[in-house]
């Protein structure tokens, strides 16, 4: 019997090593490098640059077309309206429900009177593993956020600029950093009562001495105005008379670097404390506490010295040098409850007692530590059950789905929502969400491929019965980057060549159905610094065929191939299992490189190889995505510090050159978003140029919708929809017409 | 009486001396399978390491050094082999966190396989790999059993009567469909009877899940009914290829004891018929079930990956997958050990059974 035993235990670890075999992608293997001791430990800005997304899923292509003129979408402006974002997409209210379409009259019906009540269900293809945005930064975590929680101030979704949320207000000053020579209060020439603070000993500016306000310069003095922070809104010369410095005397002038938030004074948590500057303070401090798991957030913060609570209603971020994402990191800042997540909170042994408790009855003096503040963050319960500030409070989660009920206590209760109920359903699988919203499970399913929007799918009568169909455009966008320690890519001519090999107007019109953006930087097309002026590359074989050429790559031993110092022109292309746009993009690009005497091999490595081969640098060529904030710091992706494989990082291309980093340095200092956005322009150009990416597409999100439900409208900025505003219209059964239920 | 004691005893004594070696036999088996799957994981390319605290699948950035650092060092992905495997084992805690004796702060001493714990998951790091496990259990014992059940119910009266009228029109009709059902993959099948059944269909089954969207207002029987009516089209899906399979086995074995001696005698001696098919022939044709029974449990612990991911049930196939893709070790070694676990009860269970009909091995 043991014997049979042990042959039985063999084959069924047969078919589990089996099993395993066969997850393992096929392709080359990839070396298990761990990360070299010692490397260096610099945060990567990776999570904060841009989130990466493989290309979204799609239809097949059909047969190429030879038509290599421009692929500028039909809205794009002409040049010389350089910079100015054209409207990608329709803003207007139910801009796609059937019932809201232009009559005989060219006009639009009025919209249906809101009601209160009611349930959406919309799908979600990934549950986050906590709504502690600190913790888990996916982007499903941020998505269902929007609705549940609230940040200091936020971008207007209309304009991206920053608009006052949980904040008031807030200032934004400077810091003048005097010479050593200037003793104390010398430079308080005129007498006028200037705040002078000293940075400490181990700041940029070592043990200068400080003055905060706002600076202008006349050319031979420096102008200061403090303010007080303590009066919101009273403008930048709160202070009676400046104070005026010698040009001379200053060591170095620090734009936008003491940015103080004066808070809403109205604003309850969810289970109806009070939100206050403490909460701010510690929700700022726990970036520095090694214990928490906020790795992938430090580096937003890293840059802010100090955080100080100035009054209940007032908070003060000090950095020690200008930084460009400053202003915009703390206004996004995740807020959690101090009185539940500081165990030095006086209010915590109220909410967490039995915590206390255990700890006092081992030790009768216990005072929290930092390590045990850590995990106190980490494994707080309320990560999964957050208490937001927001207009939907999460009453259930369970492996099905997340829900959200509308909170009475928002603090702007007219654009607290019209629903009562928010859930997120889970549906992984793409056909099962079509099934799903069909059969009026879900109301709302963002993912429709190309196939399924134009096709039989959105045209059966299930479908024209129940929902109706639109897209937006979001920030996502593919391309492909090429590894530029491998020998062929590093001549900038081949990859100038390769950019040219990509038919970029046949895959747009045939796959994309003309609804994709083919983008020419890093930049989110959304954004002011996107360069709208610069000319996309477009499909032109004769051209790539002079600069191979000129490159040294032609065919010389009659093969077919181009071949150059005796190797021929070969290379593999790594992209992500599953996805179906690079399986299909870089087939048609395959084919173009045949014809022009390349011989390209695909491999499709599943998610966790292909991040390794990219990290690790092991690839020739990576078809994969971004998904940008909406503005992206391109250190990470294009800076020469990132660019060896042992220090990780995003710029998987290896690219490194002099000017860029200057310019990417010079961005990040810059505050003033016009100057910055031209260097950021001035940079995109000089990486399309560079080609160290073939940039694709940034394709239409197609969605179905329940057409029941209105006040659908696609908004220009990250989330690109929101929730809160969707409504069903009067009369509709188990709604009602007031807010309170 | 004393010499017949003496013989039960020593009976007795041989007996728990083969189930010692039995059980420490297939202590050792489990063990290996552990080592092994650990190896083979750990081989396997794809640094799990990357995608920490980000989106994953196909919408992820790649984690922070901090963020991948601090990972590594917690599940010890640095450290030898060989302390890796151990720390998977247990008793002791040799993570940053474990035992004082190894180095660690001592906040958990204890851990590993030996004290049941199969640690956490490495995307939800307070989410425990048993907890989980035990709730994905819990939708995919109960649909699976139903199945295998439904599966032995039906197949063994068809391949019963197929045996029976071997060459009529009923059995070469009911083979073809049972070729048939064996032949087509579940995924297609899958996707048939949603398109039938579903919206675009008949509209006559959900598709989605184990419960309605509205199942919490349901009263008792609403929501069993519920139930049954989302369980009804996996439970087909999960049914079809078992019942097919089994049912042609049952054939095959019935076919083989029908022609033998030992039935022919019987006929000869006049018994009824039905006790000659089912006393005589079937109580033969039966080991071969009882061999696929404990095959089969595995797979009521296993899961099925294609129909658990059509239907959106959150089952252990599904979680083994996602463990496999996300390179979540905990996850895989659990899912693995509980199915290499199972198919050890699964040898177990068919040699009891086999005991349990067959005097022969009984007394052997």
């Amino acid at each position: 019997m043991s014997i049979r035993t042990l042959a039985l235990g063999a084959a069924a670890l047969a078919v589990v090593v089996g099993g395993l075999l066969l997850i393992v992608p096929r392709g080359p293997a990839s070396p298990q490098t761990p990360i070299a001791p010692g490397a260096p430990g610099a945060p990567v800005t990776a999570a904060s640059a841009s989130t990466a997304t493989s290309l979204a899923p799609g239809a097949r292509v059909s047969p190429p077309t030879q038509a290599p003129t421009s692929t500028r979408p039909p809205e794009r402006p002409a040049e010389g309206v350089a910079s100015q974002a054209p409207e990608l997409v329709p803003t207007d209210i139910d801009f796609f429900h059937p019932a809201h379409q232009p009559g005989p009259d060219g006009k639009r019906p009025a919209l249906p009177t809101p009601a209160y009540g009611g349930r959406v269900i919309v799908r979600t293809d990934l549950m986050p593993p906590s709504l502690n945005y600190a913790l888990d930064g996916a982007a499903v975590t941020r998505r269902i956020l929007y609705e549940v929680h609230e940040t200091l101030a936020v971008a207007d979704f209309a304009t991206g600029e920053l608009a006052p949320d949980l904040a008031a207000s807030w200032d934004v000053e400077d810091s003048l950093f005097l010479k050593r020579t200037v003793s104390p209060g010398a430079a308080d020439e005129t007498g006028a009562a200037g705040e002078t603070r000293a940075a400490d000993q181990t700041g940029a500016a070592g043990a200068l001495e400080r003055l905060v306000g706002v600076v202008t310069c006349d050319g031979e003095h420096y102008e200061l105005r403090a303010r007080d922070p303590h009066a919101p809104g009273a403008g930048a010369n709160a202070t009676a008379t400046p104070i005026r410095v010698p040009v001379a005397d200053v060591q170095s002038l620090e734009r936008g670097t003491v940015i103080t938030f004066h808070l809403r004074r109205d604003v309850h948590w969810q289970d109806g404390e009070p939100f206050d500057a403490s909460d701010v303070a510690f929700s700022f401090s726990i970036y520095s506490n090694p214990r928490v798991r906020c790795d992938n957030k430090r580096s937003n913060y890293d840059k802010v010295r100090s955080c100080e609570v100035l009054d209940p209603y007032t908070v003060r971020f000090t950095l020690d040098q200008a930084q460009f994402k400053a202003l915009g990191n703390l206004a996004d800042l995740f807020l959690l409850p101090a009185h539940r997540y500081d165990l030095s909170d006086p209010d915590h042994a109220r909410f967490d007692p039995e915590y206390v408790a255990s700890k006092r009855a081992a030790n009768p003096s216990w005072t929290p530590t930092a390590d045990e503040q850590g995990d106190y963050v980490n494994e707080h319960p309320n990560n999964r059950t957050p208490i937001g500030l927001g207009p939907y409070r999460v009453t259930q989660w369970n492996k099905d789905f997340l829900e959200a009920e509308r909170w009475d206590g928002y603090f702007a209760p007219e654009q607290g929502g019209w629903f009562d109920t928010i859930r997120w359903r889970l549906i992984e699988n793409d056909n099962t969400a079509n099934e799903a919203l069909l059969a009026g499970e879900i109301d709302f399913n963002e993912r429709l491929r190309a196939d399924e929007y134009f096709g039989e799918f959105t045209q059966s009568k299930a479908f024209t019965d129940r929902c109706y169909k639109g897209y937006l455009y979001a920030d996502a966008y593919g391309f492909v980057a090429w590894n530029l320690a491998r020998k062929p890519f590093a001549d900038v001519r081949v990859r100038q060549a390769l950019g040219r090999l990509f038919d970029y107007q046949g895959v747009r019109t045939n796959y994309y159905r003309d609804q994709a953006i083919q983008v020419t930087g890093v930049q989110p097309v959304s954004s002011p610094a996107y360069d709208w002026s610069l000319e996309p590359l477009t499909f032109d074989p004769q051209r790539a065929d002079e600069l191979l050429t000129e490159a040294g790559w032609y065919d010389r031993d009659g093969d077919g191939l181009r071949d150059k110092d005796g190797e021929a022109f070969e290379f593999e292309i790594t992209i992500n299992t599953g996805s179906k746009t690079s399986e299909v993009l870089m087939a048609r690009f395959q084919e173009e490189l045949a014809k022009q005497g390349i011989r390209a091999h695909i491999t499709a490595n599943e998610w966790s190889l292909f991040q390794e081969r990219c990290v690790r640098r092991d690839f020739d060529a990576a078809a994969r995505g971004w998904v940008p904030p909406p503005e992206v710091d391109p250190d990470s992706l294009f800076h020469s510090r990132w660019a060896k494989p042992e220090v990780g990082g995003s710029n998987f291309c290896g690219f490194a050159d002099p000017e860029v980093d200057r310019l990417i340095e010079a961005g990040q200092r810059e505050i003033d978003d016009a100057e910055r956005y031209a260097i950021w322009r001035e940079l995109g150009r000089r990486i399309y140029a560079a080609q160290p990416y073939v940039f694709l597409f940034n394709p239409a999100r197609k969605f179905g919708l329940n057409k029941s439900i209105r006040g659908f409208q696609a908004l220009r900025f990250d989330p690109n929809y929101q929730l809160r505003r969707w409504y069903f219209p009067a009369g509709t059964p188990g709604t009602r017409a007031t807010r309170a239920r | 009486m004393q010499g017949s004691s003496q013989r039960a005893f020593g009976v007795a004594g041989g007996g728990a001396r083969a189930l010692a070696r039995s059980v420490l036999t297939r202590i050792g088996v489990f063990f290996g399978v552990s080592l092994l799957v650990f190896c083979v994981m750990h081989a396997a390319p794809g640094d799990p390491s990357l995608s920490v605290g980000v989106d994953i699948g196909d919408v992820g950035s790649v984690a922070s050094d901090g963020a991948r650092a601090r990972f590594r060092a917690e599940h010890l992905l640095d450290a030898s082999l060989v302390r890796q495997y151990l720390h998977y084992l247990g008793p002791f805690d040799l993570s940053p966190r474990g035992h004082a004796w190894f180095g660690g702060t001592d906040d958990h001493r204890w851990g590993g396989l030996l004290c049941f714990d199969f640690g956490h998951e490495f995307r939800r790091p307070t989410v425990s790999v048993s907890s989980e496990l035990a709730r994905r259990l819990a939708v995919t014992v109960p649909l699976t059993a139903i199945a295998i059940l439904l599966a032995y119910a039906l197949a063994v009266p068809l391949g019963v009567a197929c045996a029976r009228r071997r060459g009529s029109a009923f059995d070469r009709g009911t083979s073809t469909l049972l070729l048939a059902c064996f032949s087509v993959p579940a995924y297609w099948a899958a996707l048939l009877l949603m398109l039938v059944f579903g919206a675009r269909g008949l509209d006559w089954l959900p598709m989605l899940g184990l419960h309605d969207k509205d199942a919490a207002e349901f009263g008792a029987i609403a929501s069993t009914l519920d139930l049954a009516r989302h369980a009804l089209l996996p439970v087909v899906v999960m049914t079809y290829g078992a019942l097919a399979y089994i049912a042609r086995q049952t054939r095959a074995a019935m076919i083989e004891a029908l022609e033998s001696d030992y039935v022919r005698a019987a006929r000869a001696r006049g018994l009824p018929e039905a006790r000659v098919v089912w006393r005589h022939a079937f109580s033969n044709a039966l080991f071969p079930l009882l061999t696929l029974a404990g095959s089969l449990l595995p797979a009521l612990v296993g899961g099925s990956v294609l129909v658990e991911s059509i239907f959106e049930l959150p089952g252990v196939g599904r979680y083994a997958y996602e463990g496999f893709l996300q390179r979540d070790y905990n996850v895989v070694m659990a899912t693995t050990l509980v199915s290499a676990m199972m198919t050890l009860a699964g040898v177990a269970l068919s040699d009891a059974l086999y005991a349990w009909f067959d005097p022969r091995v009984r007394r052997a």
